[in-house]
């Protein structure tokens, strides 16, 4: 759930952000301030493997978008938890 | 702060920045770093630094790796102790001192009295398990042992002293083995001649370790290292290079898979002065006898079909066969090459110290050569992966102190052959595995006599005796007594310094291993060694 990776993915899911946006959107949705080298880091990462792309550069920041394969490993990744939750809250309910 | 964020910014590697710089510096601007935010880039800049190897990068990790490995070898690597005595020469110095000094090297030091040490001290008990003792023990001869003359071996007022020491990982077993070796060395220069030996300095405790010298080690580890991070980087910037080599490895080391596999065996024997040395090595290069060993162990069977047989003996005689001096003395070292089977190599071998004890017996009885004793210091070696045998008869040394030559009283006998029998030196194969090769390999049909329950081989008696030969038995005192009234006819009697009976046999009619059976069971139940003596047939005629 902390993966900086998974986080990334999941703060570009609605959509393309630069740098600066996707920190102050994890901090919001999932409660965790990524440092800066740590964000970068994941970016770095996550373009290398194709699964985020660059987009048009905006007053010297640079957004970045979900690729079609970076959106398929979300959606696993999401549908993996989901399954996850969902058996350990059914199991909570019957404890 | 914001100059330490700078700073710490400028950390990441060059293709990095040159990505991502901008709008790196344009979040660090948005979003006011603080002290967590530098460490954060610190480390970030160090992965990034490890995602993008530079030159320096791929040496220093190479050493760095190696130095860590070279550490924990130095640490782990057991510390050696060295225990020396000095013995000393009595009675005046004297040219034969050296001498002495030397055969009693090269008796104390054969491969049979150190095995013989091995066991009965229980050393190297780690390397048994993994090694032949054989290779033990040319590493204990090569690396443990050191005998060193002390002082001015060339005064000739001076009696000489030399020291023995002894290294080991237990410091105990260092004082002992140590203690053990002067007392062989002073014994056996005492055996050889007039003058005794006094040991001067007895072996102390070792109190600190001579070895490992860690900080060697450790140094060698970084330089290998850094050697192979150069190779690293070599294959990094001449990718094409590096490919066609490994290549070219990979279709010589398939090569190699298809040539025969070359096993060498080795045997020590030692004259007693240079001439004899010199009819050795003459009698060995003979041509015909070198024809008439190939013929016999057919040996090159391939290339006798091809080519004459004289020039396959040049071949073998140039590739195959080499005889060397050892210490630029009397000892020579005989070794022969075989291909595809370490047996052949060691019957060869064998066939070869043989033929040199015949021809210096033969040759010392029609007078033609000095006669001087000759003495198998090591016998036949076994080559590694050779199959090896239950009960192995070894061609063992020469001694011919005790023994009236040939029926005449002529002190100057040149050479007898002296048989032992021992077990086989490495560990027997499980039981499981006995059981899988008894089956596999069920061995030559025996002889009525082997039958019998002797034990004898006669493929390794082969190798020096044959039925028609006349031979001498030394048996040990407590031996002979077991023996009694065997089918032998007792003619000689000598208070030796090791035997008290020399009989002679077999009588005609009885064969070799009917003859030797009874004399060997005896000598297992008094657990003594028993010697057995060739003479050459041409003395018994």
């Amino acid at each position: 759930m902390t993966d900086p990776g998974f986080l990334v993915l999941a703060s570009l899911a609605d959509g393309e952000k630069h740098g600066y946006a996707m920190m102050e959107d994890i901090q919001k949705f999932a409660g965790v301030r990524l440092g800066p080298g740590t964000l970068y880091g994941a970016i770095t990462r996550l373009e290398e493997r194709g699964l985020i792309r660059p987009g048009p550069y905006r007053d010297r920041r640079q957004p970045y978008q979900l690729s079609a394969l970076g959106k398929r490993r979300l959606e696993e990744q999401l549908a993996g938890m989901d399954a996850l939750v969902r058996t350990a809250m059914r199991r909570l309910k019957h404890a | 702060m914001s100059r330490w964020i700078v700073w710490a910014a400028r950390l990441y590697p060059a293709p990095w920045r040159q990505r991502y710089g901008a709008e790196f510096a344009a979040l660090l601007e948005d979003s006011h770093p603080g002290w967590r935010d530098f460490f954060d880039i610190l480390r970030g800049a160090l992965l990034m630094r490890l995602k993008f190897p530079t030159a320096g990068k791929i040496v220093a990790g190479f050493a760095l790796a190696f130095l860590v490995i070279a550490v924990v070898v130095a640490v782990r690597t057991p510390d050696r102790y060295m225990s020396t005595a000095v013995l000393q020469f009595q009675g005046g110095a004297g040219s034969d001192a050296l001498d002495r000094l030397n055969d009693a090297q090269q008796e104390i030091l054969s491969r049979n009295s150190l095995s013989r040490l091995i066991q009965q001290m229980d050393l190297y008990q780690a390397e048994r398990q993994k090694l032949p003792l054989e290779d033990i023990v040319r590493q204990m001869r090569n690396q443990a042992i050191a005998v060193r003359l002390v002082g001015q071996a060339t005064d000739a007022n001076v009696p000489p002293a030399f020291s023995i020491s002894f290294e080991y990982t237990d410091r105990y077993k260092a004082r002992e083995v140590t203690g053990q070796l002067a007392q062989l060395f002073a014994g056996q220069t005492a055996v050889r001649g007039s003058r005794t030996v006094i040991v001067l300095d007895d072996p102390a405790l070792p109190q600190s370790p001579v070895a490992p010298r860690r900080s060697r080690i450790v140094i060698m580890g970084l330089g290998l290292g850094l050697t192979l991070g150069l190779i690293a980087l070599g294959v990094r910037r001449w990718p094409l290079v590096a490919i066609c080599g490994a290549a070219a490895g990979a279709v010589a080391f398939t090569a190699t898979l298809f040539l025969p596999a070359r096993y060498v065996s080795t045997a020590v024997p030692a004259a007693q002065n240079r001439d004899t040395a010199a009819h050795l090595v003459e009698s060995l290069t003979d041509r015909a006898y070198l024809r008439s060993l190939v013929e016999k162990l057919n040996l090159y069977p391939r290339e006798r079909t091809k080519e004459p047989i004289n020039d396959v003996v040049e071949n073998m005689l140039t590739h195959a066969i080499r005889i060397q001096a050892l210490n630029g003395r009397q000892a020579v070292t005989i070794s022969f090459m075989a291909e595809g089977s370490g047996s052949t190599a060691q019957a060869a071998v064998r066939e070869l110290v043989a033929h040199a004890i015949e021809a210096n017996v033969t040759t010392a009885i029609a007078g033609a050569s000095p006669g001087g004793i000759l003495k198998v210091l090591d016998p036949a070696s076994r080559p590694e992966g050779a199959v090896s045998c239950v009960c192995q008869p070894d061609l063992a040394h020469f001694d011919t102190q005790i023994w009236p030559p040939c029926g005449t009283n002529n002190p100057s006998v040149p050479g007898l052959c002296c048989f032992r029998w021992r077990r086989p030196e490495r560990s027997p194969a499980p039981p499981l595995l006995r059981r899988v090769w008894a089956k596999r390999r069920p061995g030559p049909p025996k002889t009525g006599d082997q039958k019998a329950g002797s034990g004898i081989r006669p493929s390794g008696l082969n190798s020096c005796l044959k039925p028609s030969d006349s031979v001498a038995l030394i048996i040990p005192r407590d031996t002979s007594k077991a023996v009694g009234a065997g089918p032998f006819s007792s003619r000689y009697t000598t208070s030796a310094n090791r035997c008290s009976n020399v009989v002679t046999g077999p009588r005609s009619g009885t064969t070799m291993y009917s003859w030797l059976r009874p004399i060997r069971n005896a000598s297992a139940n008094a657990s003594s060694r028993l010697s057995l003596w060739k003479i050459c047939s041409a003395s018994s005629q």
